[in-house]
């Protein structure tokens, strides 16, 4: 065999190139991927939350009024809170899990699943919660 | 000295693979972990965007809302959406836009801002990533106990 046709076929090596590429592939996809889902679920979180926060501020509106004296109406609070909760979550995957009053502050609490793109990881449920409280003698804004 | 002592000398030298694998790491490896570097940050950089354009319209439909009209309300939109995106470090290419409306600019009326932002990459030409645009909307409701005007 000439020195040529014996470095034709010296495969010495290509074992290793090809669990390189193997390797790399893998390491890329998952490095990808788990990037993804952590914008996706930090960016669900976000929306959750806001859609939590929003409807309590809608429950807390709620005014019962005994004379000069001005509380949380609580059934109106509730009913009003999940109204906007449901309509507010609407435009995405977003649950509405409860709303609780508590005293006078409205506490909804709103849930939202997503799909993980990496490899072996399942869905995630996230769980916000969004608080408002009724306050009475705020004359202006950032009171 | 003898040819056959030469040609054997030829033979092993031609058979020494040392620092073959250095050569191809320098060639091959090196240019590819630095593209999958790119890759990463280009990924990483779209996510960011998408947490960065959803929060920008979380902040901007509640501005929005907060507003005292229909005019007051889109330029509030305008401004938190901006202010959000930048904090975040997200740049727009041209700047976000930023689109107001409501079922009714009224207390009670839903508030919908939706967001467009496409996503600068100039600094990857490396690896050729493209501009990409993320959109999103959010939804806020006016309070009932707002004064709002036209």
């Amino acid at each position: 065999m000439s020195v040529v046709q014996r470095l034709r076929s010296d495969d010495r090596g290509g074992g290793y190139v090809l669990a390189f590429i193997v390797l790399m592939s893998v390491l890329v996809g998952a490095g990808v991927s788990a990037l993804a889902d952590a914008g996706r679920v930090s960016s669900a979180q976000r929306h959750s939350s806001s859609i939590a926060f929003e409807a309590a501020r809608v429950g807390a509106q709620e005014v019962a009024a005994d004379g000069s004296v001005f509380s949380l109406d609580a059934d109106a609070a509730r009913s009003a809170a999940s109204s906007a909760a449901i309509t507010l979550a609407s435009q995405s995957d977003a649950q509405l899990d409860g709303v609780r009053i508590d005293g006078d502050e409205v506490v909804v609490t709103i849930t939202l699943v997503v799909d993980r793109w990496f490899p072996g990881l399942g869905a995630v449920t996230i769980t916000e919660v969004g608080r408002a409280r009724f306050s009475t003698g705020i004359v202006e804004e950032g009171q | 000295m003898k040819p056959q002592r030469v040609g054997q000398r030829i033979a092993r030298r031609l058979r020494d693979d040392r620092g073959n694998g250095d050569v191809l790491a320098m060639i091959f490896i090196v240019p590819l972990a630095f593209g999958v570097i790119l890759l990463y940050s280009f990924v990483g950089r779209q996510a960011a965007g998408v947490q960065a354009v959803t929060h920008a319209a979380d902040v901007a439909a509640r501005a929005a809302a907060l507003a005292g009209s229909p005019r007051a309300g889109q330029s509030a939109a305008n401004a938190a959406a901006t202010n959000t995106l930048s904090g975040a470090g997200t740049v727009c290419v041209g700047g976000p836009s930023v689109v107001a409306t409501a079922t009714a600019w009224a207390p009670g009326g839903i508030v919908t801002v939706t967001v467009t932002c496409t996503i600068e990459t100039g600094d990857l030409t490396a690896i050729a990533a493209p501009d990409t645009t993320k959109t999103a909307s959010s939804d806020a409701i006016i309070d009932t106990y707002r004064e709002f005007g036209p």
